[in-house]
């Protein structure tokens, strides 16, 4: 298999075999649309992307790289965010930050099946909690006055637990 | 029950849940309300399962002003073929109730549900054991020993059967040991049950004064704070408003400050937010937008509810939720409102209102069991939701045949279902003829007077792409009715599942099993006079997946043994009451054919046969 050179945006320059990299989007049509030839020692900058961060990508773009293409239809498909495998549990066991610059890399890379399992880790650590949870875990401050925090309140109260 | 097992989930005709991430563990897929002569502290519910048990998921009682509150739910079991007496642990309940609902899901059971009885038991105060909170006369029975279970399923009263709920009378007479009864007027209350007035008899020794003590401690260290506040709460609205505006003068200074409200969450832009926030429930879209301003935007973005399922919060969804959901629903297309609303919880005008800011540009609509439907509202949802494909309006009683009568103004529906509604024959064959793109046609448990025969040629005539047709029990089917659908040849799935009318169906079953080869579902339950000679055409149904011929009793081996040979999809057949042929030989295909769910009644189960 060809091997292809991406650069970070800290100019560490990463090896990766072309259709591991070609489970990015951007990188696939990239070299398709400028003709980049895969002999070529030329190197593709991704400057939007540091060391660490495409480090844990081409991981796990790795790990993935006989999974079947993602299928096509956005809105119908299953919402479930239980369905998360334990290979994907752990590998996402990180911090935040490190957590919100992969969904930024999954978004900018164009890599759909990254995309989405961050999303829904993220979403898990939302689900479930109270407000004063969610504050506390993203680190949020309360910016409502009283009357808006009741307010807001009144409207969302109804779905509370049964 | 109509349904078991995965069956239905796997027929053509299957719906498939919007916003999939409300539904729970479990999903209730079936309910019942059972409303009651006389209201009680419900301390037990015991369900008579007789046949097939195992489904009941959860159970939950109404107070007076119409809040439901659950007194259990569970997982669906997976248990023995025998009928018992389910009495699963319920919740302490401090309201009296005489409505109680029975939510189900049949996914694992192996044939249809049958209950006998349920029988509710509860006194008529409240009648607390002293010992531990929140733990009601039942624990007591059990912790007393009074209260005997099967070893293998706990919630069984079963082996005792005959005795069933004794411990109660046993624990009646020790009860003042052990419990205290709330509420001051007993006295007035003794009439009303039994139990109460042999605690009468023993009232004075009943609340000890430590008792009375703690609770009065509890309420000035619980309740009295939160009184106090309540009270603040409505004070004067000019003085919160003079409140606010000093509030929100200070917080404008204050955000200067601090620049970063929300984090490293904050370095993700807002679209990528909201592909985050597309994976949540409801519940947790509403928690958060409390969290914050920002928050409060984002969570309420129009984009986040294209596609709404409220059919999981239909014991809390009330006009003031409808109307807070309303501002964030303007693109909204799909919505699935079954089961909510019941006893006043929504009125008619509400959803109405709601059709106006949201319903525009709605293609489904699932209002399935929805009490408050009307005319009224059939007429705005014919105006407003032009673009409609999908409407489900099974046993909404409240439409009459002139509010149906309005659907002729749709003209893209591509699934309508009626199941156990008062339609009418001409009003019906109209709307077809004006919804040629028809697909999937509900129209199980009418009433006699649609003529289901002529529903069948206009299907015929107009609706060539119909894919499953459910007629379960319409009596007004006959062999004329059978032979029009033919023309329909796309059908992927028949139902007519105790249509009295066809039992001898001439050619006409022929003709439509002949012409019609992407059959995957043909139910055909309760038609006496089938014959080998009706169901030939079947073995050219290559996709035939689920076939019912319970209770075809001139069916012989030879019939049911070629479409095991030839439909090479098949997964479940059901041969209940086949008379003609016998249990060795059903035996046998089920070891020849695993694959292949075959079904016979409770009467000749395979411990019956070996015994």
């Amino acid at each position: 298999m060809p091997n292809i050179k991406l650069q970070s945006s800290d100019g560490e320059v990463f090896e990766v075999d072309v259709d591991i990299a070609k489970c990015s989007v951007t990188i696939k049509t990239m070299l398709e649309d400028l003709g980049m030839d895969e002999d070529e020692e030329e190197v593709v900058p991704l400057p939007n992307v540091n060391s660490a961060i495409l480090r844990k990508v081409i991981q796990w773009a790795t790990y993935h790289k006989d999974d079947p293409p993602p299928p096509e239809d956005d809105e119908n498909k299953d919402k479930r965010t239980d369905d998360i495998s334990s290979w994907d549990a752990d590998f996402l066991k990180v911090d935040q930050g490190t957590l919100y610059e992969l969904i930024l890399a999954a978004n900018y890379l164009d890599i759909k099946g990254l995309l989405e399992v961050t999303c829904k880790t993220v979403a898990n650590m939302i689900k479930g909690k109270t407000p004063e949870e969610v504050r506390k875990t993203f680190n949020i401050k309360n910016d409502f006055s009283p009357s808006e925090e009741e307010q807001v309140r009144k409207e969302n109260e109804w779905c509370e637990e049964k | 029950m109509r349904t078991y097992g995965q069956w239905w989930d796997k027929a053509p005709s299957r719906l498939i849940d919007y916003m999939p991430q409300n539904n729970v563990n479990v999903v209730s897929q079936d309910y019942i309300d059972l409303e009651y002569y006389q209201e009680v502290y419900p301390i037990r519910v015991s369900i008579y399962e007789t046949y097939n048990p195992g489904s009941v998921i959860g159970i939950w009682a109404q107070n007076s002003e119409g809040k439901w509150y659950q007194l259990w739910n569970g997982f669906p079991q997976v248990v023995p073929h025998k009928p018992r007496i389910f009495s699963p642990h319920l919740q302490l309940c401090n309201f009296k109730t005489k409505m109680i609902r029975l939510e189900f899901n049949h996914s694992l059971l192996d044939y249809y549900t049958e209950l006998d009885a349920v029988l509710l038991i509860g006194t008529s105060e409240l009648i607390v054991p002293n010992n531990l909170r929140n733990q009601n006369l039942n624990d007591l029975s059990k912790e007393l020993g009074y209260l005997k279970q099967s070893d293998d399923d706990i919630y069984n009263l079963t082996p005792d059967y005959l005795k069933a709920n004794q411990d109660l009378t046993v624990l009646k007479k020790t009860l003042c040991k052990h419990c205290t009864l709330f509420k001051s007027r007993v006295i007035d209350n003794i009439s009303k049950g039994k139990l109460v007035s042999k605690l009468g008899q023993h009232y004075q020794s009943v609340p000890p004064i430590e008792e009375a003590f703690k609770s009065l401690q509890q309420f000035l260290q619980e309740d009295f704070p939160k009184l106090i506040r309540d009270i603040h709460h409505s004070i004067p609205s000019t003085i919160n408003e003079q409140n606010n505006s000093l509030q929100e003068s200070f917080s404008v200074s204050s955000t200067d400050f601090e620049n970063q409200p929300c984090g490293s969450f904050s370095a993700l832009p807002d679209e990528t937010v909201l592909k985050i926030l597309k994976n949540l429930d409801l519940r947790s879209l509403c928690c958060l937008c409390r969290v914050n301003k920002h928050f409060n935007n984002i969570a309420r973005d129009a984009l986040l509810y294209t596609s709404l399922n409220l059919k999981p919060y239909w014991y809390c969804l009330n006009t003031s939720a409808l109307n807070s959901l309303a501002p964030r629903c303007h693109y909204l297309q799909q919505l699935d409102l079954s089961w909510c609303g019941n006893y006043n919880m929504i009125k008619y005008q509400d959803f109405i209102h709601f059709l106006y800011t949201s319903g525009t540009v709605l293609t489904h609509l699932r209002l399935n069991c929805c009490q408050f439907v009307n005319d009224a509202i059939i007429l705005e949802i014919s105006k407003i939701c032009k673009n409609l494909k999908e409407l489900c309006l099974c046993n909404c009683m409240g439409v009459t045949n002139e509010g149906f009568s309005k659907l002729e103004n749709l003209r893209f529906l591509e699934r309508l279902e009626l199941y156990r509604t008062t339609i009418e024959t001409s009003t019906l064959c109209s709307i077809l003829r004006k919804n040629t793109q028809m697909r999937h046609l509900n129209l199980a448990g009418m009433h006699d007077r649609l003529n289901i025969d002529e529903v069948a040629v206009e299907l015929g005539n107009s609706c060539p792409y119909l894919e499953s047709v459910d007629f379960w029990k319409a009596q007004t089917l006959t062999p004329h009715g059978v032979r029009a659908l033919s023309h329909c040849t796309k059908l992927r799935e028949v139902d007519f599942g105790w249509c009295g009318g066809m039992g001898a169906p001439g050619d006409s079953l022929r003709a439509l099993l002949f012409s019609c080869r992407y059959l995957e579902k043909v139910f055909l339950a309760a038609l006496r006079g089938l014959t080998d000679r009706d169901l030939e055409p079947l073995l050219l149904c290559q996709r035939l997946q689920q076939l019912d011929l319970l209770g075809a009793r001139s069916l012989t081996p030879d019939i049911c043994y070629g479409i095991l040979l030839f439909c090479p999809k098949l997964e479940m057949i059901d041969l209940s009451f086949c008379e003609a042929i016998n249990d060795f030989i059903v035996q046998e295909w089920r070891q020849q054919y695993p694959h292949v769910s075959i079904k016979r009644s409770f009467q000749v189960t395979n411990s019956d046969m070996v015994q």
